[in-house]
């Protein structure tokens, strides 16, 4: 009988201990944590993307829809970014991310209004496949 | 302590050293395809199309004389490919040209378009279609043709501007249309800018979804 409550004892305060580093892990999400990790790994693009084609609608000077094309077969699956840029290579206008399922890629929306005239350029990103 | 006692502490201790390992593997750096590259935008392409009510008591959504329609391009075209006989030494052209609404073929948008000819323009006058974004403003089977439209080119530095004031109605029979959808001008292949380059399949469409 004496053992049985011991074993009980015993139970309990490992169940309890099992319990607190679930709990020391949440409050240990800090800007400060004790163990970081870092790592090396190459990485290589899924396609050459400069000769993607890119046209466009125009709606009163501004660009309203912008098509891709000629996108790498191998970049299906992968996410994909649009940003038009000004002569300064500022931002004026980009789209997505969205994931590749063809080799053309239709925006019909863009965040930011581009005024046609203005856009010089445009960057493409790929993440994955 | 019991030796049951201290074995069960023992594998809690292990258990717990085990869940801290746990933590610091749970870090996972994944690799990736990342590629980034830039493009060339479009150069030469369509940048305006607008309609013009005539001033004064014209019907909105109804194409009739003294509408005007303008179409631009943000730098100077080969005025010789849009008509053969102008020339770039001169900054505005003007000539008369039938412009018709056409009737789309099974149900499929009424479409703007140059339907006449002009001796001054022997290949043709290249400015391309435009769909109206609706098939009701010419719901008869004759084209609403205006024979006799002012078709006016101004050339500047960094702009091309077209604008056609539509002469008197010759045929066919106007409708009104009160909804529809934002017309798209597709231009003409053979016009070009002055270094060679054609809008390929760059497109302008209007801000309004009624024309005219």
């Amino acid at each position: 009988m004496r053992n049985d409550l011991a074993t009980a004892a015993l139970t309990a305060l490992i169940a309890s201990l099992l319990a607190w580093p679930a709990r020391a892990a949440a409050t240990a999400m800090g800007p400060s944590p004790k163990q970081v990790g870092s790592a090396f790994t190459a990485t290589s693009s899924c396609g050459s993307l400069s000769g993607v084609g890119v046209t466009w609608t125009v709606t009163a000077n501004v660009v309203t829809t912008v098509v891709l094309t000629s996108i790498p077969t191998s970049c299906i699956g992968g996410s994909l970014s649009l940003t038009l840029v000004d002569s300064s290579n500022t931002s004026l206008a980009s789209a997505g991310p969205v994931t590749l399922t063809a080799t053309t890629q239709t925006f019909a929306s863009l965040t930011g209004a581009a005024t046609a005239t203005s856009v010089a350029g445009g960057y493409l990103s790929v993440v994955g496949p | 302590m019991s030796r049951p006692a201290r074995a069960m502490v023992a594998t809690a201790g292990v258990v717990l050293l085990m869940t801290g390992v746990a933590w610091a593997s749970g870090i996972t750096l994944a690799s990736a395809h990342l590629g980034a590259g830039a493009v060339s935008t479009p150069a030469m392409f369509p940048a305006w199309l607008s309609f013009t009510n005539k001033s004064g008591n014209g019907t909105v959504g109804k194409v009739q004389a003294g509408d005007s329609v303008t179409f631009a391009w943000p730098q100077p075209i080969d005025e010789t490919t849009l008509c053969s006989g102008w020339s770039n030494s001169s900054s505005s052209q003007s000539l008369t040209l039938q412009w018709s609404v056409v009737n789309g073929a099974s149900g499929a948008d009424d479409t703007l378009q140059v339907t006449g000819s002009s001796l001054t323009c022997a290949t043709g006058f290249h400015i391309g279609v435009v769909d109206l974004g609706s098939a009701g403003y010419d719901t008869g089977s004759t084209s609403i043709a205006f024979a006799s439209s002012t078709t006016a080119l101004s050339v500047a530095a960094t702009s091309t501007t077209l604008t056609v004031t539509l002469g008197s109605q010759t045929t066919g029979t106007a409708s009104v249309v009160s909804s529809g959808n934002a017309a798209v001008w597709t231009p003409d292949a053979a016009l070009k800018d002055r270094s060679g380059r054609n809008c390929g399949s760059d497109l302008a469409q209007s801000s309004t979804t009624v024309q005219f």
